[in-house]
């Protein structure tokens, strides 16, 4: 193999001609008769248009604030990045935190126990998680339904019977399922761990009605979900400082990885694809090169019969 | 990928007449050209054994390169904590 590498880079065969070819097309260049000082002048206002453009543009982005909503800012989080796996130490508090807070009001009927094994919990723990909820089945030999403990097939418990029940609960808002949360709302994770921790006063001449809270990152302002997270409002058992933006962060974590299982390997096999497409990249870039290698070094005439 | 092009190189080689045939590399590739890709059979299990130790190889080296990038974070990383 290095033998064949020495004999392609001998042969001259990857290597580029692009000024034999910038030289062919400057014959036919519209500006090869410009004048030095034409040349500046187009250049300086080049450089500006672009300038212009791109201060234009990062301004545009870093303010947003023609919308009605505040947008969420972009958080750090772990699994940021082309390469960063989630950190399961945080999705196992977060489950924590879904247990005792979110699962009192939201339903999660998407998930089930078993994806815990391998995620968060050993097998063993993920079967005493889904014995500790009640699940309706049926019907026995005498057709009527009863209650078992839940087993690892079983999705997360929903408080609510249905969704009307739900709303006439929760004042007319229906809390939403959780299970794809994160895919379904415009900033994903970030707009859970904004909204979950930017709750604060209304501002002047806004009235709340009974039952609605003010949440600058919720669509309107007034979200009928109140403040669920304060500091040590959950706890942790891995004794990690339960404070208010610790358990958003893991819950936040938890929730995006309910909506993207796949996440982890995902990153996996697309480092692996990519380092095998660059691997083929370059053989398919050697490999055309060295078929028109023989047209490009050959100089090919017509020559007419010359007339008797 | 590499069987077809060593073995177009054979060809090549084999019009040529000077210098190249005392190269080890040459000698080298003359014997690959008997033992493995001059008979098709021989050849179908180069490719078959070949990529079988390409995948595992490849494998192991980027899920290793991975693992060291996410050290820490992943299940396998913190199970121990939580295994009776």
């Amino acid at each position: 193999m290095a033998a064949c590498m020495r004999r392609i880079c001998g042969a001259g065969l990857l290597k580029s001609n692009h000024g034999i070819v910038l030289q062919q097309a400057n014959k036919y260049s519209s500006s090869s008769t410009w004048t030095k000082s034409q040349k500046a002048l187009c250049t300086t206002a080049g450089v500006l248009a672009g300038g212009v453009a791109a201060l234009w543009y990062t301004l545009d982005r870093s303010v947003q604030a023609k919308d009605l909503i505040l947008h969420p800012p972009e958080q750090d989080w772990p699994h940021k990045g082309l390469l960063s796996t989630f950190d399961h130490a945080s999705l196992r508090r977060g489950y924590e935190v879904y247990k005792q807070v979110c699962a009192a009001c939201h339903s999660m009927q998407y998930v089930r126990y078993r994806e815990l094994i391998g995620v968060t919990h050993t097998e063993e723990e993920a079967k005493a998680e889904a014995a500790e909820i009640m699940v309706e089945d049926g019907p026995d030999d005498t057709g009527a339904m009863f209650k078992r403990p839940g087993k690892l097939a079983d999705s997360f418990p929903s408080p609510y019977p249905n969704e009307a029940a739900a709303r006439a609960a929760n004042n007319g808002a229906y809390p939403p399922d959780l299970s794809y949360v994160t895919a379904a709302r415009h900033g994903g994770e970030d707009y859970v761990f904004a909204l979950l921790t930017g709750y604060c006063d209304p501002p002047a001449g806004v009235e709340m009605q009974e039952g609605q809270y003010f949440n600058p990152y919720f669509l309107g302002g007034a979200i009928g979900m109140a403040q669920a997270l304060y500091n040590e409002s959950a706890e942790y058992t891995d004794g990690t400082p339960a404070s208010a933006s610790q358990l958003a962060k893991d819950v936040a974590s938890f929730l995006r990885w309910c909506s993207e299982p796949e996440h982890d390997t995902r990153k996996r096999t697309g480092l692996k694809a990519l380092t095998m497409i660059s691997v083929f990249f370059a053989v398919t870039l050697f490999w055309k090169r060295h078929q028109w290698s023989s047209l490009k070094s050959t100089k090919i005439m017509y020559v007419p019969r010359k007339k008797m | 990928m590499p069987s077809f092009l060593i073995s177009l190189r054979v060809c090549g080689e084999e019009q040529k007449t000077s210098g190249l045939e005392e190269s080890s590399s040459f000698q080298l590739n003359m014997a690959l050209y008997e033992l493995l890709f001059k008979r098709t059979s021989t050849l179908a299990l180069t490719v078959v054994v070949g990529a079988f130790v390409f995948e595992r190889s490849f494998d192991v080296l980027i899920d290793g390169i991975f693992d060291k990038i996410n050290e820490g974070k992943q299940w396998k990383d913190i199970k121990k904590n939580y295994e009776t």
